[in-house]
């Protein structure tokens, strides 16, 4: 889970990180009293979970509270790439001085995490990624990483020129930020801890950004204050999807799609495109498909389609390893049961333990049960709503 | 040289007692395999599906002699203690299950596992199914035949749809293997490369990947120096939206990582047959039919 740059920089702050004054406003009312306390000029900034905020006009320095009203209230209900703010950040301004990079991130590659420096933060690092020095950290070495340990690998990774630029002090302070970041993405269970721009003043460092991702199956042991704000609102059917554990991705296609078990799904968006149609979503039920999962699955599909008169067949794909072919079959044959009008029709593809009883009850519903995937693709994309 | 494990292989289970950790039993018992003991905090002295219960690997170990491999069926929260307590045990092959293992524990895992010279399949995995031999996991034994070509994939039920359409076109397997569909796993496709290119009934390789992270790239650098027995790949995802989460924790485009086509350029250029549907496989197999 992305966190907002607010609750980024409150975690920051737990870490002794030092972040300009700022407080977080769920309206003008509340960002004008702030702007008070804080004193101008100082910085509007939305609160969404995307970058090129500035760009889009989701930023603004503001000299007085007159200022403040006019451009809070507008950074209020601007839209920036599809998403309404969930408030706004007002805060002092940084002050001016060298703009850094720093970064933790998880590493793919070495199955660890890496360090990430540049001497040219700010935008200029989305411009350029190769320039970032990148010191992999093995898992074996994380709980030994030092300071000095930074150091040394930052005084070896930077060229001649950098070194120059970056006063000893500096990166020395700068490998004790990293040390302290490091034990921190371990113990808060991040997959990114970034700070960019990472201000290097004649006051010492401050972090004017903060960009951090939570590992989502971690946070069942990690919600304590890291999360404050509500997040964006899923749509009904994303919401629907997620009360019954199944993990639903709308897309903007013809056939609506549900199999148990996600290289399953991804096979079978390919599988639409092979027949030159599209998906118009993703719907994994996890490997095994219980009744309840079934039908709730089945219920989506139906609603994804109802109002749509893009989709024109529903698929379902079912490759069962326990003997529950016959639960997840009378799951959706009681959804297509409770829905005789439905005017999209419904194929499926049943295998597995079970299978043969799966189909039976599946063609009883008035399903159109194919006997591979290949043929049930083919039936779904040649068919049409009913009027 | 075989695939990990036989039919002499002694199995302990982990998460024994729960709903589907003794359905999975039986499905395994089925199949022949040796389930030796099983292990749930709390419900030791008991027994499930003719198997005795007991609350610590190590009291496991202590009653029922030494064991060989483990499968895990603990809830994720418990998941890495349950490893944990498997290593210390010295049972050399732990198959996880569990799927929503936190990152962290997955990359202590790894390292834990590899540095004590435990294969750990998974976590997020069906397991490994040895055709006419041994199972460890949920891979339905009815989809599978006995043959010469290894089926090694990052998915779960994908694999399943593998083996069915391989054994429906009389192409038989010399193992079915999901190594996990999450981004830190306890083997590679490298490491699985390696036995298929070492056990004698394996005479071609099928490598089903996916999209997100660079696992079949790094696959692709192994087949090119050290595989002689022929590869063929089917990647899945290819029209797969970028940014989000597809299912898997590790199947997610990040800007230009984890692209289908990265992963094309590097397996081709390492001699990989590539078919771009999972129905081409049996056409482009055909010479390993009985």
């Amino acid at each position: 889970m992305d966190l907002y740059e607010f609750e980024g920089k409150a975690l920051l702050a737990r870490l002794g990180v030092p972040t300009p004054p700022g407080e977080f406003c769920l309206d003008l009312e509340a960002a004008i009293r702030s702007g008070e306390s804080i004193g101008y000029p100082c910085v509007v900034k939305s609160q969404v979970l995307t970058g090129g905020r500035g760009k889009a006009g989701g930023i603004a320095i503001v000299e007085s509270a007159g200022d403040l009203a006019r451009e809070a209230a507008r950074i209020l209900t601007l839209e920036i790439k599809g998403q309404s703010p969930a408030g706004l950040l007002v805060e002092g301004r940084a002050p001016a001085g060298r703009e850094l990079y720093v970064a933790v991130t998880f590493d793919t590659g070495t199955a660890g995490l890496a360090l990430l420096f540049s001497l040219r933060g700010g935008i200029a690092v989305e411009e350029d990624a190769a320039q970032l020095v990148r010191i992999p950290v093995s898992v074996e070495d994380i709980g030994a990483v030092t300071p000095a340990w930074v150091a040394e690998r930052l005084r070896g990774a930077l060229d001649e020129r950098d070194l120059d630029a970056l006063p000893s002090e500096t990166l020395d302070t700068v490998a004790r930020l990293f040390a302290n970041l490091l034990s921190a993405t371990v113990a808060y269970d991040l997959e990114l801890l970034e700070i960019n721009p990472l201000i290097a003043s004649a006051d010492g460092l401050i972090a004017a950004d903060a960009k951090v991702v939570v590992d989502d199956d971690a946070l069942y042991r990690q919600s304590d204050g890291l999360v404050v704000a509500a997040r964006p609102l899923p749509t009904p059917l994303e919401q629907r999807a997620r009360a019954a554990s199944l993990n639903f991705v709308d897309l903007d296609g013809e056939i609506c799609l549900m199999a148990n078990g996600a290289g399953l799904n991804l096979s079978l968006l390919d599988a639409v495109a092979a027949f030159g149609s599209t998906p118009a979503n993703f719907l994994d039920t996890g490997g095994g498909a219980s009744a309840a999962k079934a039908y709730e699955g089945m219920r989506i599909l139906q609603d994804r389609g109802a109002d749509d008169p893009g989709v024109r067949a529903h698929l379902v794909m079912l490759s069962l390893a326990i003997t529950r072919a016959r639960e997840a079959a009378e799951g959706i044959a009681r959804a297509v049961a409770e829905r005789p009008d439905d005017p999209v029709p419904t194929f499926a593809v049943v295998h597995g333990t079970g299978a043969d009883e799966g189909r039976r009850l599946l063609e009883e519903a008035g399903l159109h049960v194919a006997p591979d995937i290949r043929t049930a693709v083919e039936w779904a994309a040649a068919a049409e709503r009913r009027a | 040289m075989g695939f990990l494990c036989t039919k002499q292989t002694r199995v302990l289970v982990q998460g024994i007692t729960g709903n589907f950790g003794r359905s999975q039993t039986r499905l395994m018992q089925g199949y022949g395999t040796r389930i030796v003991a099983g292990v749930t905090p709390g419900k030791g002295g008991g027994e499930a599906e003719g198997v005795p219960v007991f609350d610590t690997v190590a009291q496991a170990v202590e009653e029922a002699g030494p064991l060989d491999a483990s499968v895990i069926y603990v809830p994720a929260p418990y998941a890495a203690a349950a490893v944990e307590e498997a290593v210390e045990s010295l049972i050399p092959l732990v198959v996880v299950i569990t799927e929503g293992v936190p990152l962290h524990d997955e990359m202590r895992l790894r390292h834990l596992t590899r540095s004590r010279g435990v294969w750990m399949i998974g976590p997020n995995c069906p397991g490994i199914l040895v055709p006419g031999d041994t199972s460890l996991g949920m891979i339905p034994p009815g989809s599978t035949a006995p043959g010469p070509v290894a089926v090694i994939s990052r998915s779960g039920t994908l694999t399943f749809e593998i083996t069915k359409i391989l054994t429906d076109n009389a192409i038989g397997q010399s193992v079915c293997v999901g190594i996990g569909g999450d981004r830190v796993i306890g083997r590679d496709f490298a490491d699985y490369l390696r036995l298929a290119q070492a056990d004698d009934a394996t005479r071609a390789i099928i490598l089903v990947g996916e999209i997100g992270g660079d696992a079949e790239e790094r696959a692709a650098a192994v087949i090119a120096a050290e595989i002689e027995k022929p590869v063929f790949g089917l990647l899945v995802g290819r029209h797969a939206p970028r940014g989000r989460r597809m299912g898997h924790a590790g199947a997610m485009i990040s800007g230009n990582t984890g692209t289908i086509e990265s992963k094309e350029v590097a397996l081709k250029a390492a001699g990989v047959t590539l078919v771009e549907y999972l129905w081409e496989l049996p056409a482009a197999l055909e010479c390993f039919a009985d």
